[in-house]
């Protein structure tokens, strides 16, 4: 028994089950995802959602997949087929590579990489090619109208992402996520959420225009044009992007949580679980994900001289400026830190 | 200043109200809204009172109703009357205007309340109510004609000059 469990330990195995069980997470993440959003539209509309397949409709994503499967990859007849169709797979391996790095509970992190937020933001930015592929692959105007509209969009925002993370690196002077969710334990106010409150609501929006969620879902435009880079897409190609969408909607507010909100720390010391305290990074990732699909339901689209405005007049200078005060306030209190 | 985001903060607050009140949607199959009282539903007839008149065949916009009448003595009077040995109304014609039913002079056409009907076919949605099946492909003529008046301008016209095809289009 001992020796069987060492061998599951041992590191190749350890490595091809983890990415199964990433993989496995991550594709029921999106159905899950999917059933959430749609029901969660539903009530704030005053509907009752999908309520046909299976009890209160909980099957509906299974039914979908079914459906996706057996739909056929329509691609135009222009399209350059091998972007075309490489473009999904680009858009999903960064959004479920990610997950590798981050601390689910005390024990369990695929990867403890010392470069973890590194890696985090360099994969993140790979999906922009995803977008810029479909985009080109699809040759059709929407399309690429779309597709550059994401490049420009999420190569802006990634320069406030990447500097609201430097206040959290500092104070915790390591780049491993395991590090920076140890650095956060005992009761919800040592979490980096309070001392860096601006830091967190800056990632909180650059990370909604990263995943390219409403109110800055300018590449999809569903209303001006109905569906962006996702036009020619159909069937499973399709269902790709959809899963690319709704994972790295999960990853951001899985780093977003790993990050400010103490990860898999209890709110409470009391309330520590042991090995079980994954359940509450399950359930802080579930309430963000939450507040992005009900952001998603509430506001409209900006426009794209606003998402502008807002990104480099607004959002840089606040981490700029917050960065600084972060440096001072080490310097002058050296003893707490 | 002060007012930055508090559109926003009021829009989320609305639909978050939203997410737990009740909701408006009625779940159709099981639930069913009574109809209104002059709601017009799929039509029927009673054939027992039906007098072979003819009158809903003749005044149906749409040719929905074929009737094949033949003369019986049906109710033992000892003359053979007008009766309706075939009725058929295709119901993938009907658009219920209702002429039917006010024309009927025994008021033996009318309308229910059903109005869910479905079919793999389009022949399927004929319902026949006398003892011989009507064929319902076939288009009901009414017996009465009207005599078409000549328009006059256009037939002389075609005769001087055979048409093009750029002035057809």
């Amino acid at each position: 028994m001992q020796t069987a469990l060492n061998v599951l330990e041992a590191e190749p195995v350890r490595l091809l089950i983890s990415f199964g069980a990433i993989l496995f997470l991550v594709l029921n993440l999106a159905g899950i995802l999917t059933m959430a959003e749609r029901k969660t539209a539903a009530y704030i509309q005053l509907r009752f959602g999908p309520n046909r397949v299976g009890p209160r409709g909980l099957l509906q994503p299974a039914a979908d997949v079914v459906k996706l499967f057996t739909k056929e990859n329509v691609s135009p007849g222009r399209s350059d087929l091998w972007v075309f169709l490489a473009a999904p797979i680009a858009m999903f391996i960064p959004a479920a590579l990610v997950w590798l790095v981050i601390p689910f509970s005390p024990n369990a992190v695929v990867a403890d990489l010392n470069v973890a937020i590194l890696f985090f933001v360099g994969i993140t930015s790979i999906s922009a090619l995803g977008v810029v592929m479909a985009g080109y692959g699809s040759r059709s105007t929407f399309s690429l109208l779309g597709a550059l509209r994401g490049a420009a969009q999420m190569i802006s925002y990634e320069v406030p992402l990447i500097l609201s993370l430097l206040g959290v690196v500092m104070l915790t002077g390591s780049l491993s996520l395991v590090d920076v969710v140890r650095a956060q334990g005992g009761g919800f106010w040592h979490w980096y959420f309070l001392p860096q409150l601006p830091m967190f609501i800056t990632f909180y929006i650059a990370g909604l225009a990263e995943v390219k969620r409403v109110p800055f879902d300018l590449p999809e435009g569903e209303s001006e044009i109905v569906g962006g880079y996702m036009v020619e897409y159909s069937g499973m190609t399709w269902a790709l992007i959809q899963a690319s969408e709704f994972a790295s909607m999960g990853l951001m507010s899985a780093i977003n949580v790993t990050l400010f909100l103490g990860g898999w720390q209890p709110p409470f010391e009391f309330l520590d679980l042991g090995t079980f305290n994954w359940f509450w990074f399950g359930l802080k990732t579930a309430l963000l994900m939450f507040t992005f699909q009900w952001i998603r339901w509430s506001l409209p689209r900006l426009r794209m001289d606003q998402l502008m405005d807002l990104g480099w007049k607004v959002l840089v200078p606040i981490t700029l400026i917050w960065l600084f005060v972060t440096a001072g306030a080490m310097l002058i209190f050296q003893e707490v830190f | 200043m002060p007012q930055v985001g508090q559109g926003i903060v009021k829009g989320m607050g609305i639909t978050l109200k939203h997410l737990f009140q009740n909701k408006i949607t009625r779940a159709y199959p099981e639930y069913k809204r009574d109809l209104p009282e002059r709601s017009r539903g799929l039509l029927t007839v009673d054939m027992d009172r039906c007098i072979a008149c003819l009158q809903c065949m003749r005044i149906c916009p749409d040719h929905c109703i074929s009737i094949e009448q033949t003369k019986r003595d049906a109710d033992g009077s000892g003359k053979a009357k007008p009766y309706a040995v075939g009725f058929v109304i295709d119901d993938a014609r009907c658009m219920y205007c209702s002429l039917c039913v006010e024309v009927c002079p025994v008021n033996c056409i009318y309308h229910t309340e059903e109005f869910e009907v479905q079919a793999y076919n389009r022949l399927e949605l004929a319902r026949q109510f006398g003892e011989r099946p009507v064929d319902p492909t076939i288009d009901p003529k009414p017996a009465a004609k009207k005599k078409k008046k000549p328009t006059g301008e256009k037939a002389p016209r075609s005769v001087e000059r055979p048409r093009t095809g750029d002035e057809a289009a």
